[in-house]
């Protein structure tokens, strides 16, 4: 008995120890003393601090970075040239720039980085790496083994090239350093850090830029998008959905948050558009007039009005034509004609014949596969949707989830009819785009439209780089119908209105709080 | 304690077993955890870097080989390796997650067995009565009703309609309160059925009736030699049951964001990344092992019919 | 017993749902209808619509199908096949009765939940899969009930006799010692597939079982997350259906098993 009750109370004091643990993240706002009018913004995020790259920008800061054009422009770096064989960069560093903890930003520091970069980065860049060498205090020269004409748009990715101060890996200064501490350039720092908990950031007021208004920023981990909307809406959060790439609110629950007075909705299109690419070497859409049918009868504006309750914009042309490089799918885009379909699907030879609704040829059903990878946005609605508008025309669809890693696999073997995907952003598109998907030396997707004629188009512009030749590959790829253009996946972000100045970063990998603000 | 040393091959066979097989199947699966990861992380496939991730995280060593390095630094070095996802060592990311689990599991488990006890003793003591039939109810309905369903009831009732419970996170006693509940119920029920069982059954022994013809009062017959025995097997199936609150806590941590291992276990499963599945499996197996035996040792001491029976079995 | 009537009826429904499920449902569960989405229950929907527009009761219904069969599979699987290798291993001893345990301690070793886990990140989340991964962890707790059983029963008279007069040992295996260990694995088989369809609707909750669109209790209830406040409805009806079906199941299998009292094995 007695040992019974040991036990027991061994376990009633591991409980009380346990309960006592970490007291002080109950809320944050009750951590905040009163009299205090601290400008202080608590953010809702789905990924650790770490694993969020719109987060960590306010923090760390890069040698260049990318503006809305897709354009390489400075950051740390004011200036840079390249040198004719493409083997070395020259970069001329931003002045009166200090790390957080007073380390300065100077050639110095960024040779090491460099160096620092080949023993312990992943990127692209990385394996060119050769030397670094500091010409003055703050000018520095980078050594590539052989030219690697991407990259400056590697140094501008948050993931690949985020810099970082020397004295934040152990041992300092050291180029296989392991990262210890948490020290940037950017306008905020990192006063705590608590792994899948919380993160909390104080302004840097050596910033060498425009001085954030806010003292403080909470970041709290709340991985289940329900309940981040409900921590918005008791206020245990002010804003959601910024430190993601897209589509972290549930759409369900934008009504509701429209529909509520303290809260303020915030959409902004990045030109992401979700696709739904054909089989085009396989299978009953080899035929382009199938495509084509698909096309059109997929009511794309039903689908964002009624389905998405009106977030998100319908999309007719295979990427958006705001993009440069697109401009002239303008007016070429898919119209909604649910007879002309009918009518192509019957010349290929599709006729009901047995009146059960679905359409057959020679014996064969009209069954279509469409493979839906897990954990692409709002992917079970949109199968549901196309699998209810293609039956109005006499197709079934059979929708197949998996697993990624799965659903790649069975990609490449070309076990699909029709698979789930995205347009591509800037910077990845065109060029990276058109490679790995439309080019038929593309490793990844096989089974993708692909011919002579457009591996000369791709190959013409990715060598002029310029808008004209882009336009051309994309149209010619509208006029193939080598996808489903569905609709822009507009990035929303939802806040208390007591926040104020909130404005989208150019991409959507970043959250921009530099200018954000407090009024009650 | 050469029961302790009998039993040490099996168990550390079990560890080893448990870790090959989940670091084989992993690597066989499909799906490729550099191209799944790095175009996760990057939004897009970078071969560059998949090639480079590949490269020095060894994944293009043959299985055997994989296996055979990461065991050495595993026994070495105590090195598990780091997580292909997030670069961390894999004995941090469990260690930052496992006092969260664990702090549940055994607030669940308390919960039960004193919720258990209670409800069972009060079915057994008046047995036919109305409150009976209350326990029973309660007990039923504690094995059949879906954890994440109570758990999605519990927060819509105090967290969105009374607004007196956070409906999320880690750090205080409010937060531990429903994930607690809905974790401990199913096991106190069967912990209450069990001690129902098992108190009707020791009331009708023989030496309850030698007790009561000695002339001890009720109350003493009752907690010092019923209750006392009734508890042998529901000691057991506490023990054996750590198993299941470990597992339930997938789906609870899941829904109240619950920062435990179970949601990082179950991402990095579907991310391929194997350091991360193989090393947690290991602790886990060691842990619930050595839970197991001792466990085990704690029930030969209570009941010492056991050790005779072992002896006799040799 | 009253009880175990209602039990009893509730078992029987979900049983003709589970094999008629278009005649019992008053829409098709996948037909979607943006216009009517979100209704609460009225006359013309019993259970309202989901965000679809989907009638709630049909797919109820058919979840019902989905469950169940998935349910008895399981069930059934592990019954088969933890009895077979209970019967071995109790009635040959030695090596074969070694190899068994040494199985069952290291499935036992682990959290049946982790095995479940691994099978299904390497198969792949799908309702056949999943039923694979719960078998496979399902048959140990038959195994061990079994083989206490032949253990007992091995050493009684009719067995030595039986022996004696020269029966082969399938023939004792199949007549006399089967059949007085099966009733106590058969209570517990119904049980198992109460435990069964819990299990099956929490991993599907998780997304590692049955996959969307597919009407499984499980999906509902992670699809109806979204809706808690504004349309609770759609939460309660399908967990309400697992707990009714689950209870009955359990019901049932409890009075088949009051018969044979078992301390702390009838385990998940």
């Amino acid at each position: 008995m007695t040992r019974v009750f040991l036990l027991v109370l061994l376990l009633a004091g591991m409980l009380v120890f346990a309960g006592c643990m970490d007291s002080g993240s109950k809320s944050a706002r009750e951590a905040v003393p009163e009299q205090q009018v601290e400008q202080v913004l608590v953010v809702g995020g789905a990924d650790d601090f770490l694993e969020s790259e719109e987060i960590k920008a306010n923090v760390f800061e890069m040698l260049v970075r990318v503006d809305e054009k897709g354009e390489v422009v400075p950051f740390l770096a004011e200036s840079w040239n390249v040198s004719e064989d493409g083997t070395v960069y020259t970069f001329h560093l931003r002045r009166n720039v200090s790390f957080h903890d007073g380390t300065p930003w100077d050639a110095e520091a960024a040779k090491w980085f460099w160096m620092w970069k080949k023993n312990t980065g992943t990127g692209g860049f990385v394996r060119y790496i050769k030397d670094a060498e500091v010409l003055d205090r703050y000018t520095v020269r980078f050594y590539l083994t052989e030219p690697y004409p991407s990259l400056l748009r590697d140094l501008a990715s948050q993931f690949k090239a985020e810099v970082i101060s020397p004295t934040s890996v152990e041992p300092a200064w050291s180029y296989s350093g392991e990262r210890r501490k948490l020290i940037g350039t950017g306008p905020f720092m990192v006063e705590e850090y608590k792994k899948e908990q919380v993160a909390v950031l104080v302004r840097y007021d050596r910033y060498w830029g425009e001085k954030p208004k806010l003292d403080r920023i909470i970041y709290r981990y709340i991985p289940d998008e329900n309940t981040r909307v409900m921590a918005l809406k008791n206020g245990e959060v002010d804003i959601i959905g910024a430190t993601e790439h897209h589509a972290s609110i549930p759409f369900e629950r934008i009504p509701e948050l429209r529909a509520d007075p303290e809260i303020v909705v915030d959409q902004h299109s990045y030109g992401r558009i979700q696709v739904v690419e054909f089989n085009c070497q396989k299978g009953v859409f080899r035929d382009r007039r199938m495509r084509k049918a698909v096309n059109l009868a997929i009511n794309r504006e039903a689908l964002v009005e009624k389905l998405f309750k009106g977030n998100g914009i319908p999309a007719t042309t295979i990427t958006s034509p705001d993009f440069p490089f697109a401009s002239g799918l303008r007016g070429k885009g898919y119209a909604y004609d649910v007879d002309a379909a009918k009518r192509l699907l019957r010349e290929a030879g599709w006729v009901d014949t047995d009146g059960d609704g679905i359409r057959e040829k020679n014996g064969e059903e009209l069954a279509v596969r469409y493979l839906v990878p897990i954990g692409e946005a709002n992917a079970n609605p949109v199968a549901v949707y196309l699998q209810s508008e293609l039956k109005k025309i006499g197709m079934r669809v059979e929708i197949v989830t998996m697993e990624r890693g799965a659903a790649y696999e069975a990609k490449k073997r070309g076990e699909y009819d029709l698979f789930l995907h995205h347009s591509g952003n800037i910077p990845w598109a065109p060029a990276g785009l058109l490679l790995a998907k439309y080019h038929s030396s593309s490793p990844d997707w096989p089974y993708a439209y692909h011919s002579p004629e457009l591996d000369e188009l791709i190959e013409k512009a990715i060598a002029s780089g310029d808008s004209e030749d882009f336009n051309r590959v994309y149209l010619k790829l509208q006029e193939e119908h080598v996808c489903i253009p569905l609709y822009d996946i507009v990035k929303t972000v939802a806040y208390n209105k007591k926040v104020r100045g909130y404005v989208h970063a150019p991409t959507m990998y970043e959250a921009n709080f530099r200018t954000v603000y407090i009024e009650e | 304690m050469e029961y302790l040393l009998k039993r040490m091959p099996s168990a550390v066979a079990t560890v080893l077993v448990a870790s090959f097989l989940s670091f084989c199947l992993l690597y066989f699966a499909p799906g490729d955890a550099a191209y799944i990861i790095i175009t996760q992380k990057l939004d897009e496939p970078d071969y560059e870097a998949i090639e480079h991730f590949i490269l020095k995280n060894r994944l293009d060593l043959p299985v055997l080989e994989g296996y055979i390095l990461w065991l050495s630094m595993v026994f070495l070095h105590f090195d598990f390796g780091n997580s292909l996802r997030t670069g961390e060592e894999v004995l941090q990311e469990f260690l930052v997650r496992f006092p969260a689990t664990l702090t549940l599991a055994l607030s669940a488990l308390l919960f039960a067995v004193f919720l258990g006890i209670t409800l069972g003793m009060l079915s057994a003591l008046k047995s036919g009565t109305f409150w009976d039939s209350i326990a029973r109810a309660v007990t039923s309905a504690g094995i059949s009703i879906p954890e994440f369903w109570l758990g999605m009831l519990l927060i819509l009732l105090f967290s969105l309609k009374l607004g007196i419970l956070p409906s999320f996170g880690y750090g205080s006693v409010e937060h531990l309160i429903m994930p607690t509940l809905v974790l401990g119920f199913h096991l106190s029920s069967r912990i209450a059925r069990v001690t129902r069982e098992s108190m009707l059954d020791v009331m009708e022994k023989n030496y309850i009736l030698a007790a009561r013809a000695r002339g001890y009062t009720e109350r003493r017959v009752i907690f010092i030699h019923a209750f006392r025995n009734a508890l042998i097997p529901v000691a057991t199936l506490a023990g054996m049951d750590l198993g299941h609150l470990l597992g339930g806590a997938v789906i609870v941590e899941s829904i109240f964001a619950w920062p435990g291992v179970g949601k990082f276990m179950v991402d990095s499963l579907f991310a391929r990344d194997f350091p991360v599945v193989s090393g947690f499996i290991m602790i886990f197996t060691f842990f619930f092992v050595s839970i197991n035996l001792l466990v085990d040792l704690l029930y030969m001491r209570i009941n010492p019919k056991i050790r005779v029976t072992w002896h006799a079995r040799e | 017993m009253r009880g175990n009537k209602i039990a009893l009826a509730i078992v029987s429904a979900i049983i003709l749902f589970a094999l008629f499920p278009d005649v019992f449902s008053p829409y098709d569960p996948n037909q979607i209808n943006l216009d009517r989405a979100l209704e609460t229950p009225s006359l013309k929907h019993l259970f309202g619509t989901d965000n679809f527009g989907r009638d709630i009761l049909s797919r109820v219904i058919h979840g019902a199908r989905v469950s169940f069969f998935a349910g008895v599979t399981i069930a059934g699987i592990s019954f088969a096949l933890g009895t077979l290798l209970g019967l071995i291993a109790g009635y040959y001893g030695g090596p074969a009765d070694e190899l068994v345990m040494r199985v069952v301690d290291i499935l036992l070793a682990m959290p049946g939940i982790i095995i479940a886990l691994i099978i299904i990140g390497i198969l792949g989340p799908s309702m056949p899969n999943l039923v694979v991964a719960l078998a496979s962890v399902g048959w140990v707790k038959y195994a061990r009930l079994v083989r206490g059983s032949t253990l007992e029963i091995k050493e009684e008279e009719f067995v030595e006799s039986a022996r004696a007069l020269g029966c082969t040992d399938f023939y004792i295996l199949y007549r006399h010692i089967l059949p007085n260990v099966i009733s106590p694995a058969i209570a517990l088989a119904t049980l198992d597939i109460g435990s069964a369809i819990l299990h099956i609707a929490g991993m599907s909750f998780l997304g590692l079982g049955a996959q969307p669109p597919t009407p499984e209790w499980g999906i509902m209830l992670r699809e109806s997350i979204a809706f808690m406040e504004t349309a609770p409805h759609l939460m309660i009806f399908p967990g309400l259906m697992i707990f009714v079906t689950v209870y009955s199941f359990n019901a049932l299998g409890d009075s088949l098993g009051s018969r044979w009292r078992h301390y702390g094995t009838l385990g998940d």
